[in-house]
């Protein structure tokens, strides 16, 4: 089972600041959708709003077709972790939490927890106080994970998490989604290590969509130039460079926009190699200050 | 999928710890009053001592499950849920703690008479040691007021943070009120003459409409502990 996400004009607002302002979004089930967004940008807000932990100050949610604000049969289909993961007072021992969850989740699967408990190496009597930061969001996972909701959103959930535990939080992932497809929404900074796994990415910016494509498509909306340091920066000259990346006499020049015919056929006879760009390229460039062209050209 | 699982998570969790807790607090007790028995002739019942001081715990706890509001919602229940729920453990809750130290009052009673102690009650009692139906609704009613009271002000201050403290002004009407209706207060304007069961039930209305009002719509803080 998937649930879609329907948004139609939101807005909240904490007093006079407006972290939403009329977003509208609808993206079906059964994907994995990155959101990205610099500091302060509405990714939290959105996703506190999707999970009903927040009302909106304006406009609708609806998850699967029916409003999630204090409706029963969707908020215990939906499932947020986020940074501080929130699934049980710093008192309480992660075996307690997780016979908790076992109680108030109806897709909750208990083989499956202790299963990730024992690969992310959770001590079970241990509090949650007593535990790493890195640890404490290992554990959200596992109770993200475990509760199989059919739409399931990760904010900033692997923070603290040391390299191999935020791959096996990806692999983890990828592999229970496969086995049992649902909707996930994952929201993070860490933009190269975890876009491989997104099938569409949602930028936002200043509680506004920016951009809503699937990763391959977003891709082709720049291009890397690789070659000689010399050939490269007479290649790119004029074009809308995003970033540059030098190893000894090569240098790989990060390019936004399409290239035409004539630039390819260029680019062949002076042997230099195109690739795909950065996402995170992308993401910086679109999320600037002079973002409002870039946002024009890629729509 | 299950019904009543916030009520059933609490009851057996919470509820089985409070027990667990107060069964060793009064054993204790016992030892303590056997080791003053020693020294000092003992004229004053222990357990009635120490069940001054439950309903300043019952308000401390019902305060704390301002965590337990998130925490449920984290995991995909609802504010309607927990606002219905909850209320249901607490009179579940302080009807067993009540009828526990009730029993307790019943064991003292038969341990002083036994070695001819005199079992005093403080003086702004409504009951005497012996007389276990008093001593019960007394119990249950300040625990529960209390209690509902301490989440009242809990999910106040969770809601509204340092402007919760208005939520002490009726707070203390109802912890004062109730604490001099039910003889826990010795205080000059304390009315005991007052119907108990009457007062608790508008007490705990007052209290649960007050809890109502802080937590139908709170929204989730962006940190939770």
């Amino acid at each position: 089972m998937t649930l879609s996400i329907r948004t139609d004009g939101l807005r909240v607002c904490y007093g006079d600041t407006e972290a939403l302002g009329d977003l509208t979004l609808d993206l079906p089930g059964g994907k994995i959708y990155g959101l990205l967004g610099r500091n302060g940008a509405g990714k939290s807000t959105l996703l506190a709003t999707l999970a009903g932990f927040r009302k909106p100050t304006a406009g609708t949610v609806r998850i699967g077709g029916e409003p999630i604000f204090e409706n029963l049969p969707v908020t215990s289909r939906t499932c947020l972790i986020r940074d501080d993961s929130g699934v049980g007072d710093t008192g309480d021992n992660l075996r307690d939490i997780l016979d908790m969850a076992k109680h108030l989740r109806p897709d909750w699967d208990d083989k499956y927890a202790g299963e990730l408990m024992d690969r992310f190496t959770l001590p079970r009597k241990k509090t949650v106080g007593q535990l790493s930061r890195g640890q404490r969001s290992a554990f959200g996972v596992v109770v993200g994970l475990a509760s199989r909701a059919p739409l399931t959103m990760f904010d900033e959930a692997h923070l603290g998490m040391d390299a191999p535990t935020r791959q096996l939080f990806l692999d983890e992932l990828l592999r229970d989604y496969l086995a049992r497809p649902r909707t996930f929404v994952i929201s993070t900074h860490l933009i190269e290590e975890q876009s491989p796994i997104f099938e569409e990415v949602l930028i936002i910016d200043r509680g506004r969509l920016l951009v809503r494509e699937e990763l391959d498509e977003l891709r082709t909306r720049g291009v890397s130039v690789t070659g000689p340091a010399e050939l490269v920066e007479e290649f790119v000259t004029g074009l809308t460079v995003l970033s540059r990346q030098r190893l000894g006499p090569t240098v790989q020049a990060m390019v936004y926009g399409l290239l035409d015919e004539e630039h390819r056929r260029r680019a062949r006879a002076k042997g230099l190699e195109l690739g795909p760009v950065g996402v995170q390229d992308l993401f910086i460039h679109l999320t600037d200050n002079g973002r409002t062209e870039a946002e024009g050209a890629i729509r | 999928m299950t019904r009543w699982p916030i009520l059933r998570y609490l009851l057996s969790s919470h509820t089985v710890f409070l027990l667990l807790v107060l069964i060793p607090i009064y054993l204790f007790v016992g030892v303590v009053v056997g080791a003053v028995s020693i020294y000092v002739d003992i004229r004053l019942s222990g357990v009635d001592v120490v069940g001054q001081v439950l309903p300043w715990a019952a308000l401390g706890y019902g305060a704390s499950t301002s965590n337990l509001l998130p925490t449920m919602l984290v995991h995909g229940r609802t504010r309607r849920e927990f606002l219905t729920q909850h209320p249901i453990f607490q009179v579940i809750t302080t009807g067993l703690v009540a009828a526990l130290i009730t029993g307790c009052y019943a064991i003292e009673t038969a341990a002083y008479r036994a070695l001819d102690w005199e079992q005093k009650v403080q003086q702004q009692r409504i009951y005497a040691a012996d007389e276990y139906g008093t001593i019960f609704t007394a119990y249950w009613s300040m625990l529960l007021i209390w209690l509902m009271v301490g989440v009242f002000v809990g999910v106040a201050f969770y809601r509204w943070e340092a402007g919760g403290g208005l939520a002490l002004i009726p707070a203390a009407v109802l912890v004062v009120l109730s604490g001099g209706v039910n003889g826990f207060f010795s205080l000059p304007f304390a009315r005991t003459d007052l119907p108990l069961l009457p007062v608790t039930v508008v007490a705990v209305a007052i209290a649960y409409g007050l809890l109502w009002l802080s937590g139908r719509d709170v929204s989730l803080r962006a940190k939770v502990a």
